[in-house]
């Protein structure tokens, strides 16, 4: 059969910055995640691209490759984070706050990490919130 | 917080913040993703048509602008894919569309879809795909986070509800079923109950029917966790937004539907919320992308040797 020849796709070379609207519940949860897993305390399930297998061609064929092997998608230790929130809490302080993730376990250890990531100010009009999305 | 003398001011400073956080950081490339509250119930109207109407209307800090409208903007204009993890309109208007499509910039939305949501739309296709039909389905929520205690405010539920109502019926597609789903009786609650926090509770209740009409009941009580459902999208969105800039897919990236809750599309097409044609949709533009075969399923021929 007739090979497709796919799409050019610039390759994925240096950093991607992340920008969050809100520094609440999701989005501490998810960095605080990411942060883990670079540092092999953690594993990203429920992540498609991290997690995720594809199979490619008839199914004789075996060949079923990680998506993030598939594909030229950023690596996690690539990522860098910026996020929005009308509250000054920086990361770790908004992560305890939300509570999601054990103190302990997956917060404490890359305190400095999460120290680092300072909310820059919302718009006064904005209700965003230091809560978090709405994802029911 | 950011003071301006009006919306245009504010979303310039927002542009100033994307250039400055590029510079500081380092970054080669961004992406924005909104994964912040549910915003109060608007409509589409005048000032959301084309971009001339949207910026005068932020110059006159018209209501119809919602703050999520200008951190979209912004990340337009600063060439930064954005993603819409609330229902809120936001980028689902023609103005922001069309420059996103000039701009060759991907966006989607909307609203995230993790739990209850989530098993809506694997359930209800099972339902049709078994052709059973459905007299009701009762879905309550208690959760006790930022979130629950927005959504208690009517006028930001309306915006949720809206969100969360429209998948039953675009799956079960009642005109093409009328004895199946003619007579679907959906109602969707959020109660805000401190309590919980982040751990949320969504239990439904389905009323289906089978064989010459008989009755019977699937209950479903979801105890999840928004946040740890929430933050595997957030990684996958930043990185497909970040892969579909860099592949040249520009405006509405409906490949990547199977992450929200109410998937933006092109005009005139209704959305696909089956979670397994949404997960096949997106394999599919991966292997599209890499020029390889999509996969029919068809298999004809391990049976019918040539």
């Amino acid at each position: 059969m007739a090979q497709p020849s796919g799409r050019d796709i610039t390759p994925a070379r240096g950093t991607l910055g992340v920008m969050l609207v809100g520094l609440g519940a999701v989005s501490t949860t998810f960095v605080a995640g990411v942060e883990n897993v670079r540092r092999g305390t953690g594993i990203p399930i429920g992540s498609l691209s991290q997690m995720g297998t594809i199979r490619l061609g008839k199914r004789t064929e075996k060949r079923s490759p990680k998506i993030k092997d598939f594909v030229p998608l950023a690596d996690l230790k690539d990522l860098v984070f910026a996020a929005w929130d009308p509250i000054p809490d920086d990361a770790y302080a908004a992560a305890v706050k939300a509570g999601v993730l054990e103190r302990h376990e997956h917060l404490e250890p890359i305190k400095d990490f999460l120290q680092g990531i300072k909310p820059l100010p919302a718009p006064s009009t904005s209700i965003t919130s230091s809560g978090c999305t709405a994802p029911t | 917080m950011k003071t301006g003398k009006n919306k245009r001011d504010l979303a310039e400073q927002l542009r100033q913040d994307i250039r400055d956080f590029k510079k500081r950081s380092g970054a080669d490339r961004l992406v924005m993703i909104w994964a912040a509250s549910t915003e109060v119930f608007l409509t589409i109207g005048p000032a959301h048509q084309t971009l001339q109407a949207f910026e005068q209307a932020m110059e006159q800090s018209d209501p119809a602008i919602a703050p999520s409208m200008l951190y979209a903007y912004a990340a337009l204009m600063e060439n930064v894919p954005f993603a819409n993890g609330a229902p809120n309109l936001t980028v689902d208007l023609p103005a922001l569309q069309r420059l996103a499509e000039e701009r060759r910039l991907p966006i989607g939305g909307k609203d995230f879809k993790t739990g209850q949501t989530m098993m809506k739309t694997v359930l209800a296709p099972a339902f049709k795909a078994r052709m059973l039909g459905l007299a009701g389905w009762y879905s309550t929520n208690i959760l006790g986070n930022r979130d629950g205690e927005v959504l208690d405010d009517p006028e930001s539920f309306k915006t949720k509800e809206e969100s969360k109502l429209g998948v039953l019926e675009y799956i079960l597609q009642p005109d093409q079923y009328p004895e199946l789903y003619g007579n679907v009786f959906h109602k969707v609650r959020i109660n805000y109950y401190p309590p919980r926090g982040d751990n949320k509770e969504g239990w439904d209740n389905i009323d289906i029917f089978g064989w010459l009409g008989y009755p019977m009941q699937i209950k479903v009580d979801f105890l999840c966790r928004d946040s740890i459902l929430a933050a595997p999208i957030v990684l996958d969105l930043a990185l497909f937004f970040d892969l579909a800039q860099r592949a040249r897919l520009s405006g509405i990236q409906e490949w990547l539907s199977f992450y929200f809750k109410s998937p933006q599309t092109a005009p005139g097409l209704y959305p696909e919320h089956d979670l397994f044609i949404q997960q096949t949709k997106l394999k599919n533009t991966l292997r599209w992308l890499m020029g390889e075969e999509q996969i029919t399923h068809l298999g004809i021929e391990y049976y019918e040797k040539a």
